[in-house]
């Protein structure tokens, strides 16, 4: 469910553009960072909000990758195997977070604390390899090291 | 692009329904190699059963991410209820609305889709598709006569589909037609005459059925004279059954009672004007384009005639046609109108009046048309004087400007059609003056005898027009109240149920014929069972003036009898010589004795044969017209239109007639009860067809917002409404559809039939 | 030579509007909204030469002038979905030179008298979306967006939208279908967005780079502008370098100033490892494979838009992505279908099912278990793909298997004779 400050905040959204429907993206990544995923009934409540039916919304939510219409850990990790990263040792580095975190790409970890996805270039290229961290922080130049250090961090938090 | 398609589409051909008439299947015969270069295996898998809503299911795995159906839906139908969902692969086909895939037209999807990935619930795996032989039709629901073909196998109605023809449906088919046939072959069917011994109705032969009627036929008239008999004739019967039944009535017992209009009861519903002004042949309302202004009055063709909302949509949206909506309330269509006008409920004649004024103000009549063919302009120019537009304005609540840019619309048009509607025929009821001025506007502006201009009387009915053109009018007779209150002593009721419509008593020798064991009929002395369309072939009249020819797609259920035969079984005994073998004999008397249905035998209606069926079944395009099933096809046309006087006789004089509107009834403080049909309802058709019941609305009341603050209504709230001595209790509906001071109810739902629209009704929160 | 676009590397702290205001900041739009019609500063860009950042090197002025006269509202849309794999110019710009970008698209948006301007930026990019947030308050503070821009009377907002993971909203149309509220999936053209656009109306959508060259053209002149560069492509460009060299990054230089050799060797610091160049993929993941295996003479070629044709590649957004004598090219083709295959919007049928099917062959191959046929096979379909999409994702889609087949046929027939990847054993 939706708080209130959240439901007013995308009514905002809507005034800011032409077309009250823009606000769908806006609107769900705001719900998603006050609830973590999108479960049905958020959608629901932004379908509401914007006069839209939840499978309407749903099908924008299930189109764009950075939605999560399954529930997942605590943090997401989005890693980038696209070439440019793989050339400078992405694949390695995946297997050995994936070690690390005990679970595979698109899986979440067994503590429910770190769910991994592999991600499509994440625009860091210059500083392969590259991984976003729970939508918000790109943590850069990877190395295993780094790596064990940003779990350690994120499975105390 | 083959060989991508196929990649993923699962080779299940053997128990897909599109087998046989499948655009992909066809096309890889004609053209794929006989190998493929995809290893099965690595096939992309997904759900094969999706219920894509209650009439059309859906398999994931067939899909071919075309988008047809949903470009359909919000191009054609203009229902945006179906969309994408994921991407790529992974692209799905979702409901967008709820309930899922509400639309009316939703079976057209599975007709357009090219692979078996939408597919009718209804028929689904029931037969293939080269068992079932098609036989052409024509829709038995509507006004509107879409063309179909009735699909067959083992003396069963397998599907129907629609037959091309781009007159009347395109390729068209609203679900009604489609999916609410199994009244045809539902086990309720009368297949025995029934003849009523004490208290009980007990199987009768037919000699003895008929005998008896025709008896008590003669002795009523002997005794109590020909006009103590009375005859209801519904207007779902063919022209054949219809004109039969008159004659039967005026020729043959001498009685002039003789109705048809059971269950809606409007007193002018403009057949005259029809007859005089009524569209010009080669109108197509398809394919409108921005030289032709169309007024729908008082209409909700959405609900009432789907495929015309669904054409003139069309029209409006790809050749541009200048579309006005007027009507007491907001309908699906006024979406589409250049100009939605809202007038006050019972102030129609005001609004018509306005615009009439507002093209005389501006000197926008047609002097040349009205110099050679009107008669009285003059006297009638001068009787407007005291309305003036603002006058008019003011009581019929639409703004002066309003008026007068919509008068100049309709009158520096090219080409006006106006189509009436059930809602505006009720008006004529009440004020004579809302006919007149149809037929001024009309006049004044010259847009008559031609093709796309002149009225379009929207009926409620499939062969309302035949009823109306076969004078199944009270005119000189008693109405069908008088008739159903047991003012006749013998009553002859066919293809209608006087006794669900509405109060009934039961005259003293009762006769029904229908398909069921109705109402009525079981109040009935004589019962004797018809056949439905599917059965025999005949000819209806759509909304358009559209003979149409169908034919007969199964055997007889039972021993019912074509309604001709009856009729004319009944006439014999009574004395009279009729020799009627086929029904065709009898629309060759009809094309012989009546002069708007000159020349229209069956061979002339089923003349210039088309395709019987779209081409949206073939693969390969240079294959010839696809043969349909294993049928050598009886040939049928698209249909004949009969020409209105203003056509057919282009020297005579027209008269503007004016009747002063009537006066405005004292403000009364409590709601105008306008009333809509829903396409889906409780009635003897729909009944036999479960899949489409979850689809028949709960009856409910539209409330206006204002009214409902006003009233202490919230939407959901339970609602009392009470009118003449009947009180009802629905669910509230608040909302913008309906004006203040109005409520809408959707009549033949649980509990709301025979409503009459135009009472005034109190509203009280329960 | 100074940086015209990546000045944030002369100049420290430029993301504070105070410092980029002190380094003459905002005089271009200034100069625009009070001493210039519109129309003159169309003109001005168009007379500039300036080609679109984004890939297709369209001429920015003559895409403005093309909305139809009269129709309003109009809308610019500022394209920052930088989502090929080895561009990261976009994000440079709008975390640490934002305000150059802002001045150019209410410059750009002035000269289409647009009063909404909207920046589509993909969803990754969080901490930019957040520069960008708070440079546009600054500048409305100060008065350069909002109401009465400079006190003049024309007003503009500008509208930052996120997106979130779709590499499909790069195209122009999808990306307005995206802001539109919808799935991104390509409109089909005509209608352009110039005519029907974003809402329906009349749209210019433009990259980050074009709109942030605005600004130096308005304040220094077309004439200026244009001796930069070669005379079919002015200005300079932002290169996007990546992959096995010693110094990834972005590096600015003028249009067909440099050749790959300087930019691999000098900017770059040469191949990792001191290792041989085998190959350069020059646009990303979407432009065809060179190598100077095959032909030596691409290393010296002066880059600009047209240079690579005669190699039959181009050069789209300038992002060089440069592979080692010990990368896998089968493993490399694989990588970017894959790509091309989870970004693919699924509306059209070659690109929805051929990226697939493309995959599936190329992780045979990978993987040893593929035959010889497959490299025909995956070459077939990839020629079958190309010219039948309907939007470009599909065709260079097919830019990975077409250019590597092409150069290194019998590295694929290697792997499948010795059923498995020689770099990796």
């Amino acid at each position: 469910m939706l708080s209130q400050q959240a439901k007013s905040e995308i009514q905002q959204l809507m005034t800011k553009y032409p077309d009250a429907r823009s606000a769908i993206m806006p609107a769900l990544h705001l719900a998603q960072r006050e609830v973590g995923w999108l479960p049905d009934d958020v959608i629901q409540e932004i379908g509401d909000l914007l006069g839209l039916s939840k499978t309407e919304v749903n099908g924008v939510a299930t189109f764009y990758t950075m939605y999560a219409r399954d529930q997942p850990g605590r943090h997401t990790i989005m890693f980038c195997a696209d070439l440019p990263c793989a050339l400078r040792g992405a694949d390695e580095m995946l297997e050995h977070l994936e070690h690390k975190l005990g679970c595979r790409a698109s899986q979440t970890s067994p503590d429910g604390k770190i769910t991994l996805q592999e991600a499509e270039c994440l625009g860091g290229c210059n500083h392969a390899p590259v991984m976003l961290i729970d939508g918000a922080e790109h943590a850069q130049d990877l190395t295993s090291e780094k790596i064990d250090e940003i779990i350690e961090r994120l499975r105390n938090t | 692009m083959l060989e991508f398609l196929l990649t993923s589409h699962p080779l299940d051909c053997p128990i897909c329904d599109k087998g046989g008439e499948c655009p992909l299947q066809n096309l890889t015969m004609a053209y794929g190699p006989g190998k493929s270069r995809f290893p099965v295996e690595s096939k992309f898998h997904n759900e094969k059963r999706v219920p894509l809503g209650d009439l059309i299911m859906l398999d994931r795995e067939r899909c071919i991410q075309c988008s047809r159906c949903v470009r359909l839906q919000d191009e054609i139908a203009d229902d945006h209820v179906l969309g994408f969902q994921a991407r790529g692969r992974g692209l799905e086909i979702v409901s967008l609305s709820d309930p899922p895939f509400d639309s009316k037209f939703s079976g057209n999807t599975i007709d357009i889709c090219p692979v078996g990935a939408l597919t009718s619930r209804d028929f689904r795996l029931s037969a293939r598709v080269w068992e079932v032989r098609d036989y052409p039709s024509v829709c038995a629901h509507c006004s509107v006569g879409c063309n179909i073909l009735i699909g067959e196998r083992d003396h069963d109605i397998k599907r129907i589909v629609p037959r091309e023809n781009e007159s009347v449906n395109e390729i068209f088919l609203c679900d009604k037609g489609r999916f609410v046939h199994h009244f045809a072959t539902a086990p309720e069917r009368l297949t025995t005459p029934l003849i009523r011994r004490g208290w009980k109705l007990e199987v009768g032969s037919w000699n003895e059925a008929l005998n008896l009627v025709a008896s008590k036929f003669a002795e009523t008239r002997t005794q109590h004279g020909a006009s103590a008999l009375g005859g209801l004739g519904g207007d779902r019967a063919s022209n054949e059954d219809l004109y039969l039944f008159q004659k039967l009535f005026r020729q043959v017992i001498g009685s002039n009672n003789l109705e048809h209009r059971v269950g809606w009861s409007a007193t002018n519903v403009g057949a005259d004007l029809v007859r005089l002004y009524g569209a010009g042949v080669g109108t197509n309302l398809g394919a409108l384009d921005k030289n032709v202004t169309v007024l729908v009055l008082g209409a909700d063709p959405e609900e009432e005639q789907p495929v015309i909302r669904l054409r003139l949509t069309k029209s409006v949206r790809w050749y541009g046609a200048n579309l006005i909506v007027a009507n007491g309330r907001v309908t699906k269509l006024a979406k589409h109108a250049k100009q939605s006008l809202v007038y006050k409920y019972g102030a129609e004649a005001y609004f018509l009046l306005g615009v009439i004024r507002a093209i005389v103000d501006e000197g926008l009549e047609n002097r040349d048309f009205i110099a050679a063919r009107v008669a009285n302009f003059e006297e009638f120019a001068k009787s407007l004087e005291p309305n003036t537009v603002e006058r008019c304005a003011e009581l019929c609540h639409v703004k002066p400007e309003k008026i007068r840019d919509a008068a100049r619309q309709i009158a520096q048009s090219p080409n006006l059609l106006i189509l009436s509607g059930r809602e505006a025929m009720f008006a004529q009821q009440n004020d004579p003056a809302v006919a007149s001025g149809i037929a001024a506007l009309l006049l004044i502006t010259g847009h008559v005898g031609r093709a796309n201009n002149g009225l379009i009387a929207l009926y409620p009915h499939n062969n309302s027009m035949g009823a109306l053109d076969f004078g199944l009018l009270s005119e000189g007779g008693l109405s069908v109240r008088e008739m159903a209150s047991g003012k006749v002593r013998a009553l002859y009721a066919m293809a209608c149920d006087p006794a669900a419509a509405g109060e009934f008593t039961k005259p003293a020798f009762l006769v029904v014929q229908d398909l069921f064991l109705t109402e009525t009929a079981k109040l009935a002395d004589v019962v004797l069972p018809a056949q439905s369309f599917a059965e025999r072939e005949g000819t209806f009249t759509n909304t358009e003036r559209r003979v149409q020819l169908f034919r007969a797609a199964l055997k007889p259920i039972g021993e019912s009898k074509p309604d001709w035969w009856i009729i004319a079984e009944i006439a014999k005994r009574l004395g009279a010589e009729w020799k009627y073998g086929r029904s065709s004999e009898i629309m060759e008397e009809i094309a012989a004795t009546a002069p708007r249905y000159a020349g229209m035998t069956y061979a002339a209606l089923a003349e210039n044969v088309k395709m019987p069926r779209p081409a949206y079944g073939q693969g390969n395009p240079s294959d010839q017209p696809t043969e349909i099933a294993m049928g050598e096809l009886e040939n049928v046309s698209s249909g004949k239109a009969w020409r209105s006087v203003a056509e057919s006789e282009p020297n005579a004089k027209f008269e503007l007639v004016w009747n002063e509107p009537g006066q405005q009834s004292p403000e009364d403080s409590r709601q105008y009860l306008a009333v809509a049909r829903s396409l889906y309802d409780r009635g003897t058709l729909m009944s036999q067809t479960q899949i489409v019941r979850p689809r028949v609305p709960k009856p409910w009341v539209e409330i206006n917002s204002q009214d409902a603050e006003q009233l202490g209504i919230e939407n959901g709230a339970r609602v009392r409404v009470s009118f003449d001595s009947r009180v009802i209790e629905l669910t509230a509906r608040v909302d913008g559809h309906v004006p203040p001071d109005a409520v809408l109810i959707p009549s033949n739902l649980d509990g709301t039939a025979a409503l009459p629209l135009g009472a005034r009704v109190k509203v009280e929160k329960v | 030579m100074e940086h015209l676009i990546l000045r944030d590397l002369d100049i420290p702290n430029l993301q504070d509007i105070s410092v980029y205001e002190q380094h003459g900041g905002y005089d271009a739009l200034r100069k625009a909204v009070k001493e210039m019609t519109p129309d003159q500063v169309t003109d001005v860009v168009k007379a500039s030469g300036l080609r679109g950042r984004g890939g297709a090197g369209f001429p920015a002025g003559v895409k403005w002038s093309f909305l139809p006269k009269g129709v309003f509202p109009r809308y610019l849309v500022a394209n920052a979905d930088e989502s090929e794999p080895g561009t990261f110019k976009d994000r440079q710009i709008m975390e640490r030179n934002p305000h150059q970008f802002v001045e150019g698209i209410a410059i750009a948006s002035y000269a289409i008298q647009c009063h909404n301007a909207f920046i589509y930026i993909r969803g990754e990019f969080p901490y930019a979306a957040q520069c960008l947030e708070k440079a546009l308050a600054d500048a409305e503070q100060r008065g350069y967006v909002g109401k009465n821009v400079l006190g003049s009377d024309y007003s503009l907002t500008i509208t930052v939208h996120r997106g979130a993971g779709a590499y499909i909203c790069g195209e122009e149309t999808a990306l307005l279908e995206s802001l539109e509220g919808k799935l991104g999936q390509p409109r089909v053209k005509p209608p352009f967005p110039a005519s029907v656009g974003l809402y329906n109306k009349p749209t210019v959508i433009n990259n980050v780079e074009t709109l942030c060259n605005v600004p130096v053209i308005i304040e220094r002149g077309a004439e200026w502008y244009a001796k930069i560069g070669t005379p079919k492509s002015t200005g300079p460009k932002v290169f996007c370098l990546s992959g096995h060299v010693n110094r990834p990054g972005n590096y600015e230089a003028p249009f067909g100033s440099i050749s790959f050799r300087d930019l691999i060797y000098d900017f770059g610091g040469g191949i990792r490892g001191g290792k041989k160049l085998k190959a350069i993929l020059p646009a990303g993941a979407s432009g065809p494979m060179l190598s100077p295996l095959a032909n030596p003479a691409v290393m010296d070629v002066k880059l600009d838009f047209e240079a690579l044709a005669p190699f039959g590649s181009l050069l789209g957004s300038a992002s060089v992505i440069v592979l080692d004598e010990d990368t896998c090219v089968v493993w490399a083709a694989k990588k970017m279908v894959r790509f091309f295959e989870h970004e693919s919007c699924g509306k059209c049928t070659p690109c929805r099912e051929g990226t697939y099917w493309m995959s599936r062959v190329l992780e045979r191959i990978d993987a040893g278990i593929g035959t010889l046929g497959d490299v025909d096979l995956v070459a077939g379909v990839a020629t079958q793909m190309q010219g039948r999409t309907l939007c470009p994702l599909g065709d260079f889609s097919t830019s990975p298997v077409l250019g590597s087949v092409k150069i290194f046929r019998e590295e694929y027939e290697r792997h499948i004779k010795e059923r498995g990847c020689w770099a990796r054993k």
